[in-house]
């Protein structure tokens, strides 16, 4: 995975958090992003986006982020992309949880919108590594 | 017994004493200086009577050898013409002198020419020694015996005759010698001496006597006996110029006072050297000295013996009168009639005792007679006081058991007027609402016909409050006595009282709460004076039956309290219930009755444990039993939640709490009981009320600081400088309200009990820093510095670093805030009894008094004013303590106004020396049971455990506890006390009782204080927080005894161990050691039969456990298998007994191996002995 980091998509139910992700991604990350509100379109479209990494938030509506992930992983797809969960539950545990779904990191909300991208970046040199 | 002497005897001892020690003393020094005197005089004397012979004898000799020398001179006399005229100058001189026995002039041929009447002339004296010594020089001859002359001369005395030779040569007129003139001088001249001496000295009967000697001792002259013997007497100095006496025995064994001298000669004459010699017998020569003494002391004897008579007068004299006395004072005291104290006569003393005697006897007789009349009234009095003192005793008595007040004052008048012995006594009462008196049914009356006159008189009258003797009674509040009411004003019954022949009145009030009920009177029928027992008694009586009237009032109140308490007990929303000591339940309150649903009264007699679901019921019976036995726990005062139990066998969460009630003597306890299912569905509505709502506020928090932070950052384009000012102030608000939600959360998390720790080994100085790293940028906007002043790098402690560093965040934001700007906060880091202690310093203002209790608290903010206070949520050092307790550690602060604040806290230090102290044993030795309900808590335990080389396992209750304790065996066990299903005492106890586990030690680890646990059957009794090395020495004192062959197995890898330890069971116990340094232990501590050795080993070969094996000298060499991937060198082979590859042999090739080597030690004797023995 020497590839740099460049296609994200960020699942996230809250159109301001989406917004202010979005702003944090783009205009300081300069990802390309791809936003979806629900886990549901986030299955629809992983296959065609090809994300890179996910970044997907615990609590949603209809489908929570941990099904979300289980659902991503069963879909026949070439590159099962990391995912990173974004969750107000900021308990050890419970990120001990996320991490042992197969979640690669999790950040703490509310984020850091300047550092948000740099902490992205950093994940995926780890996994590089 | 001691009994004194008489006066009289005493004086007269005394006195005779007295003049006879001092007659004595006196005779006797006295005499013995007459003595010394006299025996002085009698020495003189014979002294001097020597000396004077010897004078004699030297002056004599001395004039003879000058005459024949004198005469040898006159030449002419001696020529041959001149013979006829020498011859009767011869004769002349021999007649002048008689002691002249003979003169003679030879010629020198020695023959006699001339001599005095002719004798021996012509014949030869040449052998002579006169002759031949004088032919040279004038010669003086020792006494000798006269062989020619004896024949010739006459001899009167018929004694041998003995001479004095004298010789000188005579010289012719030439000059030449021609011839020798010679003399004998005749002993009669001695003796004549002697006795002229002797007759001036003695009177008669001295005996004294005298001894003249030659130069050789020879005695010349004295006592017959003693004549020509030699005399030596070795006491006597020997013969001087001066004379000397001494008392000597002489050879007849007699003593003599004894003297001697030495002649000497006289001028020209040399002398002889003769001495002469005095003596008399001693008791001759001191009789007058010894009759001087005696003397003296016969005179002593008598003037003592005169004295001692008349103080024998005089002590008569002295004694009579008092004699006189001290017998009449005995017949006195005797109590014999008409003796009186004589007078005396005599002396001042005796004069002026008698007198004082006599007054004294007279003061006593009086005195006497005073104390007999005395008697008689005290009797008398003492008879009345008894009898008004069993009155009373009396009246107290039945007022104390007087249930009916009219009953009580009937009582009262009839014994009052039974000891005065009056006819009539009466009350009256007071009407209720008004302030008269009127007469009650209530007489006494000795003669009910006599008195009826007065009966009747007084049942119609009422009494104002100033009336008649009621009105003096309830003006005075006292006992009234009058003598005589006929004579009284304003008494209303006179003419009643004159028929009825009444006199006297004694009334007195029975007083209830300050007002008087009853007014008693007693009359008698004589006029009487004031008698202030009587009064007294009265007043008693009074007294006695305000207290029957107050105590009955009391009693009456009392009821109806009680029934307005019982309506209040039944009405209450608790349940209230009474029990006592051993449980039973003794009342409840119809709340609890309904709480329970049991009918009323169903559940009395019955133990409380039945309204408790288990495990409670068994927890609150140990927690009862424990608390009656010695107070300990926190039985009382404490709420305690549990599960009630309904009659119908449902059960419900319920509050309870115990208080102690001392009813009378006994000892009760009340529980109130409160049922919680509402409050507890509250309660957790509420935390996931907060839950919810915090995670809530998160998502829109999420937007709006992201938004804020991508404004300040300019991702949205710049903005102006006012803008910018106000997304600060929006964002650190922002970041104030992400805190106290996270602060919320945590909270609510401990308080549901959700806070998870994640245990981990920290280095306490390495937070520290990285703690200052995070606090530095906000200690830099309040300007403040921070600094470690002290560290110790040694210290690590398990557990949750991002909660550790929540704590110290925590604590030095707090020390920042409350700094003054450019101050310093301070950190230090330190180790101490194995605790790591940390403590924060500011230098702020301090924490006011008042608010140091509450610093801790919830929400608690000391000055909520304080603009530098914006940041905090008054929940941070709540959550800290929470945190340092949850580590088992403390925290605390202390705090001075003006000065600053330290806060500090400990955490047990992580056990990094445990190692070597690992304990060796089978591995079901190293099992060890962690019963502990605290999550983090046993966590901790079990990292403790497990750092040491235990294997612990862990039960989080009672019920977990017991099943793993069925299952197998485990070597120890610790213990909390507070576990959540059942009282850990009563589970201690029920492991002591069984068989299987009461052999396994306990140790407690507990929040309380050790109550004394060696009579609780306890190992140990650990507080927390638990330091490691606490519960490590505490492990350690616990004895492990492997018994039966044993087999040290050297390896790494636990599950090979497992593995090979049940391949071996149960030949064998296994002891396990994964490194070389444990391996070299257990070899240490051990005695082992075989090791199994591994060669990878973490910190080295395992072969070289081989040398140590050689070193080992006090137990046999345990056989060695190697059982390992590598293979060793061919050459070391030899040093063991089997060699196993892991990949390639077999479990049971092993086990066989082992079997086989265990069976040849086994014969060779080399095995352990059995079981049981030590090691």
């Amino acid at each position: 995975m020497n590839e740099p980091l460049k296609r994200i998509m960020l699942v996230e139910d809250d159109p301001d958090v989406q917004t202010i992700a979005s702003m944090a991604l783009i205009d300081i990350g300069e990802f390309d992003l791809t936003v979806c509100s629900s886990g549901r379109e986030a299955l629809e479209r992983v296959g065609m986006v090809k994300p890179q990494m996910i970044l997907l938030d615990v609590m949603m509506p209809d489908m929570d982020g941990p099904t979300t992930l289980e659902e991503i992983r069963r879909l026949p797809l070439d590159i099962q992309p990391p995912i990173i969960f974004m969750t107000a539950k900021v308990q050890p545990q419970e990120q001990q949880r996320y991490l042992s779904l197969g979640a690669i990191e999790v950040i703490a909300k509310p984020f850091d919108p300047v550092s948000l991208a740099d902490q992205l970046h950093a994940a995926w040199a780890r996994l590089s590594n | 017994m001691y009994r004194p002497l008489k006066l009289r005897t005493t004086i007269v001892l005394i006195f005779g004493g007295l003049a006879f020690l001092t007659t004595t003393l006196v005779a006797m020094l006295v005499g013995s200086n007459a003595r010394s005197l006299a025996e002085h005089d009698v020495r003189l004397r014979l002294e001097a009577a020597a000396v004077e012979i010897r004078n004699t004898l030297d002056r004599d000799m001395f004039e003879r050898f000058r005459d024949i020398k004198n005469a040898a001179t006159l030449s002419p006399l001696f020529t041959e013409s001149t013979g006829p005229l020498r011859r009767e100058w011869f004769d002349r001189l021999l007649s002048t002198y008689p002691d002249y026995a003979w003169l003679g002039f030879s010629d020198l041929q020695g023959k006699v020419l001339t001599s005095a009447n002719g004798v021996l002339e012509g014949e030869s004296v040449a052998a002579r020694p006169w002759f031949q010594q004088g032919r040279a020089a004038p010669f003086v001859g020792d006494l000798h015996s006269a062989l020619l002359l004896e024949r010739i001369l006459p001899n009167p005395s018929g004694e041998p005759m003995r001479f004095v030779d004298l010789a000188t040569p005579v010289k012719g007129t030439d000059g030449q010698i021609i011839g020798v003139l010679g003399a004998h001088l005749s002993w009669q001249w001695a003796r004549r001496i002697r006795a002229t001496v002797l007759a001036s000295i003695d009177e008669g009967d001295q005996q004294i006597e005298a001894l003249i000697l030659d130069q050789n001792g020879m005695v010349l002259l004295g006592p017959d006996a003693f004549i020509d013997k030699p005399l030596t007497l070795a006491a006597l100095e020997p013969p001087a110029e001066r004379a000397t006496s001494r008392l000597v025995v002489w050879p007849d064994q007699k003593p003599y006072l004894t003297t001697v001298v030495r002649t000497t000669g006289y001028l020209d004459f040399p002398g002889l050297n003769w001495s002469v010699m005095m003596r008399q017998p001693r008791a001759i020569a001191f009789a007058q000295a010894q009759e001087i003494q005696r003397h003296v002391l016969w005179v002593g004897l008598v003037a003592a013996g005169l004295v001692g008579l008349i103080a024998w007068f005089l002590a008569g004299w002295l004694a009579r009168p008092l004699i006189a006395l001290s017998d009449a004072a005995r017949r006195i005291r005797k109590g014999e009639p008409g003796v009186t104290l004589p007078d005396a006569h005599g002396y001042l003393e005796v004069v002026s005792l008698a007198r004082s005697l006599q007054a004294m006897t007279a003061t006593l007789e009086h005195q006497h007679q005073d104390l007999a009349e005395f008697n008689a009234t005290l009797e008398a009095r003492i008879t009345r006081r008894t009898a008004a003192q069993n009155l009373m005793q009396e009246i107290a008595t039945a007022a104390n058991e007087a249930d009916d007040l009219e009953a009580a004052v009937r009582f009262g008048l009839d014994r009052l007027c039974g000891h005065l012995g009056w006819p009539v006594g009466h009350a009256h009462r007071i009407v209720p609402g008004t302030t008269d008196y009127v007469a009650t049914d209530l007489w006494h009356l000795d003669d009910a016909a006599r008195y009826e006159p007065f009966v009747a008189a007084t049942r119609h009258l009422v009494f104002g409050e100033n009336d008649g003797l009621p009105g003096r009674v309830l003006a005075r509040k006292a006992p009234v006595w009058e003598t005589d009411v006929t004579r009284m004003r304003g008494f209303l019954r006179k003419k009643s009282a004159m028929r009825c022949g009444l006199a006297t009145a004694l009334a007195f009030p029975v007083t209830v709460g300050g007002r008087t009920q009853l007014i008693l009177q007693c009359f008698a029928d004589r006029a009487l004076p004031e008698d202030a027992e009587s009064m007294a008694i009265a007043g008693f009586i009074g007294l006695q039956l305000s207290r029957v009237a107050e105590r009955l009032a009391a009693a009456g109140r009392l009821a109806e309290r009680e029934g307005r308490l019982s309506a209040i007990y039944d009405s209450v929303l608790d349940g209230i219930i009474t029990i006592n000591v051993s449980g039973t339940i003794e009342t409840m309150n119809s709340a609890a009755e309904t709480l329970f649903g049991h009918p009323p009264g169903g559940l009395l007699r019955r133990n409380i444990r039945l309204l408790m679901a288990e495990p409670f019921a068994c927890a609150h019976e140990s927690e009862l039993a424990r608390h009656m036995a010695d107070g300990s726990g926190a039985f009382l005062d404490t709420i305690r939640e549990m599960e009630g139990l309904r009659a119908d066998g449902t059960s419900f969460p319920m509050e309870v709490a115990f208080t102690d009630a001392a009813l009378d003597d006994r000892h009760l306890l009340v529980a109130s009981v409160r049922d919680i299912t509402e409050r507890r569905a509250i309660d957790r509505l509420k935390n996931e009320f907060v839950s919810t709502v915090s995670h809530e506020l998160r998502t829109p928090l999420t937007s709006i600081s992201g938004a804020l932070a991508l404004m300040a950052k300019g991702t949205a384009g710049a903005i102006s400088d006012k803008a910018m000012g106000l997304v600060t102030i929006a964002r650190s608000n922002c970041d104030r309200l992400v805190r106290l939600i996270n602060d919320i959360l945590d909270l609510e998390r401990i308080e549901a009990g959700n806070l998870v720790f994640e245990f981990e080994p920290v280095d306490m100085a390495e937070l520290l820093r990285r703690a200052v790293r995070d606090t530095a940028e906000y200690a830099e906007k309040y300007r403040v510095g921070l600094e470690i002043a002290a560290t110790d790098p040694g210290a690590v402690v398990w557990g949750d670093q991002h909660r550790l560093l929540q704590v110290l965040d925590n604590l030095l934001s707090n020390a920042v805030k409350f700094s003054a700007e450019d101050a310093a906060v301070t950190l230090t880091l330190s180790r101490r009894d194995g605790m790591a202690h940390v403590a924060v310093s500011d230098r702020g203002r301090g924490i006011p008094d008042e608010f140091k209790t509450l610093v801790f608290q919830k929400f608690a903010q000391a000055d909520a004013s304080d603009s530098r206070q914006k940041g905090g949520t008054g929940l941070g050092l709540s959550i800290v303590k929470t945190i340092v307790e949850r580590h088992g550690g403390r925290i605390g602060f202390s705090s001075e106004a003006g000065v600053g604040s330290t806060f500090w806290f400990d955490l047990p230090e992580r056990h990094t020396g445990l190692a070597p102290a690992l304990p060796i044993g089978r591995d079901t030795e190293r099992r060890i049971l962690i019963c502990e309900d605290d999550e983090d808590v046993g966590q901790i335990l079990q990292l403790y455990l497990e750092e040491a080389g235990y294997r612990p396992t862990r039960a989080s209750n009672a019920a977990e506890a017991r099943a793993l304790l069925r299952a197998g065996p485990f070597a120890a066990m610790t213990l909390d006390l507070g576990l959540p299903d059942q009282d850990g005492l009563s589970l201690l106890a029920e492991i002591n009782a069984d068989p299987a586990t009461a052999a396994m030690p306990v140790i407690v680890v507990s929040g309380r204080p050790d109550p004394g646990s060696e009579r609780l059957g306890v190992a140990d009794w650990l507080t927390k927080p638990v330091a490691p090395e606490r519960l490590i020495a505490a492990l350690d004192q616990i004895r492990f005894v492997p018994d039966g062959p044993c087999v040290l197995h050297v390896e790494d890898d636990p599950d090979i161990v497992a593995l090979v330890a049940a391949a071996l069971q149960p030949r064998a116990e296994l002891v396990s050691a994964g490194t070389l340094a444990l391996a070299r232990q257990a070899l240490e501590r051990g005695r082992f039969d075989v090791v199994l050795l591994d060669i990878g080993l973490p910190d080295g070969s395992g072969l070289d456990l081989l040398r140590t094996l050689d070193g080992m000298v006090d137990k046999p060499r345990p056989a060695v298998i190697l059982f390992s991937a590598q293979e060793p060198h061919p050459d070391r082979r030899d040093e063991m007994a089997a060699v196993l590859v892991k990949s390639q042999a077999s479990l049971d090739r092993l086990a066989q191996l082992i079997e086989q080597e265990l069976s040849q030690r086994q014969a060779a004797g080399l095995t352990k002995p059995p079981i049981g023995a030590p090691i």
